[in-house]
């Protein structure tokens, strides 16, 4: 599914080059929920930006879904960002001056669907999240959770093949939060594969792998066992 | 896909009204700018004899002073002696010779019912009409006879018409000129205005059209009163009418229509062997020197758009850019508060290319608004030049032609001042906004 | 009082293509409005240039006979008379033609020789037939010499030449032709044929068509061809009032002349320089659109820096910084991008104005109408910043952990 082979990242400022990931090794089988901790600024959100496209990176090999992405051009990397990948983040990052239904057709509109497609889609999703009704309503008319579960419809209704969430709950209050992870739980339950960047113990124990990234490199894993490979259901 | 970006671009404006707003006055005041001046520009500079360009000449002959060079235009006179004009009347044998001169004549009804009137005339040979394009309304031009032995006939406008015969049918009927009898033989159409007037630039090239048209050779009948340029260099004994038309004095303005190379060469050997001629008689003492100029060389060698017209055009384009550069700053200004989200639909999945068009559309959205405006704002401005010169009443019109290049013009500047916006917001990193704002 | 200046350029420098856009527009605008004052003052300049003769109280008119009849010397004088008989009319005079600016007129060539002679010099100058109270009508000042007498006046038949007639010219040409000599008493040369003897000078005065290099050469000669037509100028006080009563004195002694194109001298003062007053507002309207394009630049793009650096401002008024320098650091970022603006207007105002004067024979631009044009702008964009410099300044504090 998701395989990284050695990858290097170096940050160049005027000063100082940074390797925010060393030699970086990792390999996420389909329908896993990985949660992966670490101290501040070892290179966690690094990982995930280059995980989802959103970065290149110096060294090492990053297979996609079996492909090689090392060599993409940037509109295709857009393209296979939009078709494979669904993001949360933890600043819930919609649009505010589009309402919900619009917020979560923004990837939909660049994979070209028809509008038929995309309505039921974004129906579906929003139905998912448990907030059909307020379509209408614009982001700041929600609460922050309302507001990260608009965030996993939008990265639901593109029908990825996995999600990346740089630490969801960050801002989040602890029922929030939990309400959050339930729904994450029960998305991968269906199938999807998660990897997601945490701060907490707590929330990181509920995946079904855990790995830590200490200076830019993987140090420990399979504090649990992977979880057996379950079928892909379709949202 | 376009609708989609239209639409973001509509609640984008929306979002931010004043600043929106700001750009498309911006924009439309530019634009108007350039507008009204290059509508002003295009008419004056235009020719309205482009059509028959190539076998249209204004005839001129270097009969000046052997000690001095003629002063104005380019060295020599603009106008012909009577007795050169007449030559190439009676002899030139070109395709159709226009020999005219502007007169002021007072005009009458024959049975004295109405106060006299001067007007605004030419002497005209009838080729005038045809060659110049003058539309009949009643009648048509005075005959071939009429016209070499200078009979007492006219062509009057529709104005006349309607003040000497209320609108009747005035073919056939006669007014006073001068004091003498003239039969009417055609009306002209009250559509004929010719601008820039090409056919006589000596004294301004944005005037009415005369109201009447007498033949030309009636002048070698009598004396008319010269509304135009009459110029000499000789200093010589006039004591009648006779004597001043055998005199070196210039005022007959000459054309010709020379429809193919071999007439024009053949008018041309003409010109020549006449002023071998005429130099064996003691004339044409400077060197030979004869001009055939087209439409559009009489009018730039006449200097019709004058250098007002220049300067205008230059302030308003430079107006124009300072007025884009404006709309990039604001929109620059705009897309990078919007970095954000450009970086959030990168993350998505939007190529550079659709953030870059989807902010492109904004700017184009903008400038379809300004370029509305402006074209409202460049009818206001066309309104005020008409009211600051005089002489442009008929010239500062905008025709359908200019309203389309306007507006393709306008969203054409709209999208290059947007071109830069767009193209920095669409270079913003997707990474960089993804961390805790 | 500390300046933070280089904080500032070093944050614009870091924004770069905003401040370099809004540098361009300034200083664009800044040459475009110097060169566009140095136009507008040379039309102001020649508008207003002293006519040299009593203008503001002329009129005049012409008058053309029945076809066929010419206005004979009695006709004239009667006309005059009865002018001078209105009430209100202080002088009438007979002038051929050329009155001035009526752009309708004569000129010829004038000498000191005879044709034929080699040493001949000429110039042009407009020829003006004229009756003895012409130069006390128009208001011409004598500098020597004397106007015409009445008796001297000589009404010749069309198509001949006058005997003997006297001239009276303006100082310009008598310069060029006396070169500092007394030209009274002198003979000059009418196309180098008909000899004329000055009586007196005058001071300049602009002629029938100020636009022609002869603009201030004028000659008046006492001798006028009778013919079927003749221009009368009346002085008065109203000389706008005066006109329907000049039209009717006239029209009075034949119903059937032609009584034509009766108007003050200020009317056709006002005509010839129509284009000159139409390009004073077009320059005028320009520069003020200019102006107001520019302010609202600044207004958006400080807006714009006021609102992106908000956490910033709230940050440093949470560290201490007072009010006054926010405001301070907004207004004096201003001052910066005006004083750069300024500099490089000039550089393309004096290349604009070095075109138009090697393409269009302008005079030349003086160096000083750009720093001086930058400082107006600078006067209007600090107005313009100030309003959201003092939005940013009334930031609180807080807003540095708002978030
Ligand atoms: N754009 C950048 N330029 C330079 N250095 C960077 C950049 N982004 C990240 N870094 C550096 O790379 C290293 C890894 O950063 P990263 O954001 O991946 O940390 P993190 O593990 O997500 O930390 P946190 O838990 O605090 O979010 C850090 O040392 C950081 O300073
Ligand atoms: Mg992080």
């Amino acid at each position: 599914m998701l395989a990284m082979q050695s990858v290097k990242k170096i940050y160049r400022t005027d000063m100082i080059e940074t390797h925010a990931l060393r030699d970086f090794s990792l390999q996420v089988e389909p329908g896993e929920f990985v949660a992966v901790t670490g101290p501040s600024g070892s290179g966690k959100t690094t990982f995930l930006s280059i995980a989802g496209l959103l970065e290149s990176f110096d060294a090492g090999r990053y297979t996609l879904d079996g492909q090689d992405v090392s060599a993409l051009s940037d509109a295709e990397r857009s393209r296979l960002r939009n078709e494979k990948i669904g993001f949360i983040f933890q600043g819930f990052n919609l649009i505010p001056d589009l309402n919900l239904f619009d917020n979560v057709d923004v990837p939909l509109r660049y994979r070209g669907l028809a509008a038929r497609d995309r309505r039921q889609r974004i129906e579906r999703a929003l139905e998912q999240v448990g907030l059909a009704s307020r379509a209408k309503h614009l982001p700041s008319q929600l609460s922050g959770g309302q507001q990260q579960r608009v965030a996993i419809a939008r990265a639901l209704a593109g029908r990825p093949a996995f999600l990346l969430a740089d630490e969801p709950t960050g801002n989040l209050d602890s029922l929030m939060a939990r309400q959050v992870m339930d729904m994450l739980g029960e998305i991968n339950a269906q199938g999807m594969t998660i990897v997601m960047v945490t701060h907490d113990p707590d929330l990181a124990r509920r995946a079904s792998r855990n790995i830590q990234i200490v200076d830019g490199q993987v140090t420990d894993f399979s504090l649990y066992e992977p979880a057996p490979a379950v079928q892909l259901v379709e949202v | 896909m376009v609708s989609y970006y239209l639409r973001l671009a509509w609640l984008s404006v929306k979002k931010t009204p004043v600043l929106s707003a700001l750009m498309v006055l911006a924009i439309a005041m530019g634009i108007a700018a350039c507008l009204t001046t290059l509508t002003l520009y295009q008419v004056v500079s235009s020719n309205p004899l482009a059509d028959k360009n190539a076998v249209t000449f204004a005839v001129q002959l270097d009969s000046w002073d052997p000690n001095e060079d003629y002063w104005a235009v380019n060295g020599v006179p603009e106008q012909l002696t009577y007795q050169d004009a007449k030559a190439i009347y009676r002899t030139g044998n070109a395709d159709q010779t226009v020999l005219t001169s502007r007169i002021g004549v007072t005009v009458e009804a024959t049975d004295a019912s109405t106060p006299p009137k001067v007007e605004d005339a030419r002497l005209a040979t009838r080729d005038f009409f045809s060659v110049f394009d003058v539309p009949f309304r009643y009648g048509g031009p005075w005959s071939a006879t009429a016209d070499a032995h200078g009979e007492q006939q006219v062509v009057i406008s529709t104005a006349l018409q309607h003040h000497f015969f209320a609108g009747e049918y005035p073919v056939g009927k006669s007014v006073m000129v001068e004091g003498e009898v003239y039969t009417i033989v055609g009306v002209m159409d009250e559509r004929w205005t010719m601008t820039p007037s090409v056919y006589d630039l000596n004294t301004g090239a944005f005037k009415e059209p005369p109201q009447l048209f007498l033949p030309f050779f009636n002048v070698e009948r009598r004396p008319f009163a010269s509304w135009g340029n009459v110029v000499g260099w000789k200093n010589e004994d006039v004591r009648s009418h006779q004597d001043f038309l055998a005199t070196e004095m210039a005022w007959v303005q000459t054309w010709v229509s020379l429809n193919t190379p071999e007439a024009r060469a053949e008018f041309e050997q003409f010109l020549v062997n006449y002023i071998h001629n005429e130099k064996q008689k003691g004339r044409f003492e400077r060197p030979l020197k004869y001009y055939l100029n087209t439409p559009e060389q009489w009018l730039s060698i006449n200097g019709v758009v004058s250098r007002d017209n220049r300067i205008l055009v230059y302030l308003s384009l430079a107006f124009l850019a300072v007025c884009l550069v404006n709309a990039v700053v604001l929109l620059l200004a705009k897309f990078l508060r919007k970095a954000p989200e450009a970086g959030l639909r990168r993350a998505l999945g939007a190529s550079r290319a659709a953030v870059f068009v989807q902010h492109l559309a904004e700017a184009a959205v903008i400038g379809a608004l300004g370029s509305a405006l402006g074209l409202l704002l460049s009818w206001f401005g066309l309104v005020g030049v008409r009211s600051l010169y005089s002489h442009y009443q008929e010239v500062a019109v905008m025709s359908g032609f200019t309203v389309i290049a306007a507006l393709v013009f306008a969203l054409v500047s709209a999208l290059v001042s947007g071109a830069l916006p767009a193209w920095q917001v669409s270079r913003s990193q997707p990474a960089r906004y993804l961390k805790a704002q | 009082m500390i300046l933070d200046t280089a904080p500032i350029l070093k944050s614009l420098w870091r924004s770069k293509v905003g401040p370099l856009l809004i540098i361009a527009q300034l200083a664009l605008s800044i040459a475009i409005i110097s060169n566009a004052v140095f136009f507008l003052q040379g039309r102001v300049d020649k508008i207003q240039r002293e006519t040299g003769a009593d203008s503001q109280a002329l009129a005049q008119v012409w008058v053309k006979e029945r076809p066929g009849e010419l206005l004979r010397q009695e006709i004239i004088e009667r006309d005059l008379e009865n002018l001078r008989a209105l009430s209100g009319v202080r002088n009438a005079a007979a002038i051929g033609q050329s009155v001035p600016f009526s752009h309708s007129g004569g000129s010829s060539g004038f000498s000191r020789l005879p044709e034929g002679d080699p040493k001949r010099v000429s110039k042009p100058a407009a020829t003006m037939p004229a009756d003895h109270a012409a130069v006390a009508t128009l208001g011409l000042t004598l500098v020597e010499g004397r106007s015409f007498f009445p008796e001297e006046i000589d009404y010749y038949p069309r198509n001949q030449r006058p005997g003997t007639a006297s001239a009276i010219i303006t100082e310009s040409l008598a310069e060029f032709l006396f070169e500092g000599q007394s030209p009274v008493g002198q003979t000059v040369f009418l196309a180098g044929a008909v000899p004329l003897t000055v009586v007196g000078v005058v001071e300049d005065f602009l002629g029938y068509f100020p636009a022609t290099d002869f603009a201030y050469d004028n000659v008046l000669i006492s001798a006028i061809e009778l013919s079927e037509k003749v221009n009368y100028v009346v002085q008065g006080e109203d000389p706008a009032g005066l006109l329907p009563g000049v039209r009717q004195a006239l029209q009075n002694t034949d119903a059937r002349r032609i009584v034509k194109d009766e108007r003050t001298m200020a009317s056709m003062i006002r005509v010839h320089y129509s284009d000159d007053y139409a390009m004073v507002i077009l320059l005028l309207l320009v520069m003020v659109l200019l102006v107001f394009v520019n302010t609202l630049g600044v207004v958006g793009i400080t807006t714009f820096w006021v609102n992106q650096r908000r956490r910033q401002v709230g940050i440093r008024r949470a560290l201490g910084a007072t009010r006054l320098a926010i405001l301070r650091y907004f207004l004096v970022e201003n001052v910066i991008l005006v004083t750069l603006a300024t500099f490089v207007g000039a550089c393309l105002a004096l290349m604009a104005g070095h075109y138009f004067t090697a393409h269009h024979a302008m005079a030349a631009l003086p160096w000083w109408y750009a720093p001086f044009a930058g400082g107006v702008m600078l006067i209007m964009t600090q107005a313009a910043a100030w309003w959201p410099s003092q939005r940013a300044a009334r930031v609180p504090a807080r807003e540095a952990i708002a978030g």
